[in-house]
């Protein structure tokens, strides 16, 4: 593994808020450049929450983030796409009404090399076959995986250090899944990423990650090496009771 | 045939004017999802700013035209950040009532600074009208029409082709996403304000010069345009353009069946058919962009 151990992020005693309610304690987690990291656990557990939290979209909050040893705790969302970290919603969120081009124009808005995006956009199709024939259809009119697959790309487009991944593979086939998680790995070693991954399907997240966090009731459960997890008593305890 | 004629030539002037100020009402709506009651008094402001700058003044038509459009930009960037931004993530029934609070507070603020009296901009020469398949049409009204549709034409434009109107597009459809692209939402939202104000501005001006101004102007032809966007489906740009156009024609030839004193209540009769027939209005879309006020 090619790993330099430089941190691009460090969580340090997050703690976050929905209205009253808190949803994660003292949360500390670090990623490591070029890493693939995945935080797992049982629903409710705040896995997304904490991608949220990174990604400024939760306002009370406790604690510091850290990106490239820079305090980012403060920073609104749209200044983050700007120092580098880019962010794929759950949900498959696209911009139905604007054509995927539009959508992947979108995601290259922070930027103003206008060559260097024309050149991304050409690669980018290249590397996701599925975008070139459907370039100037709205997006909201395409099937889940390939909305995914936008939604994936124009995350890329703006050029980020960091991805956060917020459950990409819910709701799609199997293959999808499997093929998806190819792409991302991928990716990584095309554009030396780092990627943070929230998922639901533990077995799949954990067989491709490098690192993973295990979250219960939005406290740091466990954490490890990717496929020691998977086969540690304590995670099969924490999904149905048993094994997978 | 001629009186046809004419009554399409009103119809084209009317829905000109009415397009325009129903794009400021749909793209506040498609970003902000409330209605913005105050944008009549936007273009009722607009009249008199023009009005001071051209007749008070004596300034070129086209200096006035500016300073109007560069003063109601302002006004609705101010109206935006120091009115609306407050309340903007609170319940929507506050942002309307303030709204209508402020349609009072700057129909005030006219009748303050600009007296209640009606004042107008013509010269009062008659000058004779152009015939044109038999109707009659000024050259200020040829002005009205051309510049109406150059500006609607424009904003449409900008909206489709342009990195902002992307951008705004973006953030209508969802502001978090906007948001996680890099776009700037308060940004954005500033920029829908400046640019509706300053279509009103223009409307204001256009309306100055077929009729006479007052500070409570805007409240009528602000409902009407509400009207259109309303019916040609509120948030959609195309569609306000298009209701605008329908009301205009609606209106004029109606008047051909009714009594021309109904000729405000024949807008009012198609929201009302509009919101039971198809509450999403022609070019809205199916989803629930209904009007919510």
């Amino acid at each position: 593994m090619k790993q330099t151990k430089k941190e691009i992020l460090k969580i340090k005693n997050l703690s976050a808020w929905y209205e009253q309610l808190q949803i994660l304690y003292n949360i500390n987690m670090h990623i490591n450049k070029g890493e693939i990291v995945s935080i797992i656990g049982p629903n409710g557990a705040g896995k997304s929450t904490i991608l949220k939290s990174i990604f400024g979209f939760i306002e009370k909050r406790t604690g510091s983030i850290l990106f490239h040893n820079q305090e980012i705790t403060s920073l609104k969302t749209h200044e983050l796409v700007s120092k580098g970290i880019g962010y794929v919603p759950q949900g498959r969120i696209v911009f139905p009404g604007l054509t995927v081009l539009e959508n992947l124009e979108m995601g290259a808005y922070t930027r103003t090399d206008k060559k260097e995006i024309k050149k991304d956009l050409q690669e980018l199709q290249a590397f996701f076959p599925q975008l070139q024939k459907h370039l100037h259809t709205n997006a909201g009119l395409l099937s889940g995986g390939e909305q995914q697959i936008v939604s994936l790309a124009r995350a890329l487009m703006s050029k980020p250090k960091l991805l956060l991944m917020d459950e990409p593979t819910l709701g799609l086939s199997p293959q999808m899944k499997l093929m998806l998680f190819q792409k991302i790995k991928e990716l990584r070693d095309k554009l030396q990423l780092t990627i943070l991954i929230v998922e639901q399907n533990a077995k799949l997240a954990l067989d491709m990650s490098d690192r993973a966090y295990v979250l219960e009731a939005g406290r740091n459960k466990l954490e490890g090496i990717g496929n020691k997890l998977l086969h540690d008593k304590r995670v099969q305890h924490l999904y149905l009771g048993g094994e997978f | 045939m001629s009186l046809i004629a004419q009554v399409l030539a009103n119809a084209i002037i009317a829905g000109g004017i009415y397009a325009v100020i129903a794009i400021g009402y749909s793209l506040i709506y498609s970003v902000l999802k409330f209605i913005n009651f105050a944008h009549g008094e936007i273009v009722m402001i607009g009249a008199f700013i023009g009005w001071t700058v051209a007749v008070h003044w004596h300034q070129h038509l086209f200096i006035a035209t500016l300073a109007a459009m560069i003063c109601c930009g302002l006004l609705g960037f101010l109206i935006e950040k120091i009115v609306y931004k407050p309340f903007r993530k609170k319940n929507k029934l506050y942002v309307l009532l303030t709204a209508i609070a402020l349609s009072f507070l700057l129909q005030g603020i006219a009748i303050v600074l600009f007296g209640a009296k009606v004042r107008t901009f013509s010269t009062g020469n008659i000058i004779k009208g152009h015939e044109v398949f038999g109707a009659v049409i000024t050259t200020t009204q040829f002005i009205i029409i051309t510049v109406s549709l150059i500006f609607v034409f424009m904003i449409l434009l900008f909206i489709k082709k342009t990195k902002t109107g992307k951008a705004i597009r973006a953030v209508a459809e969802n502001q978090d996403t906007a948001a996680a692209v890099g776009i700037n939402v308060d940004r954005i939202i500033s920029i829908i304000f400046i640019l509706s104000s300053m279509l009103a501005a223009v409307s204001g001006i256009l309306i100055g010069y077929e009729q006479n101004i007052n500070p409570t102007m805007g409240t009528m032809i602000g409902i009407k345009a509400f009207t259109a966007a309303v019916v040609g489906g509120i948030g959609s740009v195309p569609g306000a353009f298009l209701g605008g156009y329908l009301i205009g024609f609606a209106e004029n030839f109606g008047i051909l069946f009714v009594p021309a004193g109904y000729k405000d209540a024949i807008s009012f009769v198609i929201l009302l058919i509009m919101l039971y027939v198809k509450p999403t209005g022609i070019l809205g879309k199916k989803t629930e962009e209904e009007v919510r006020v």
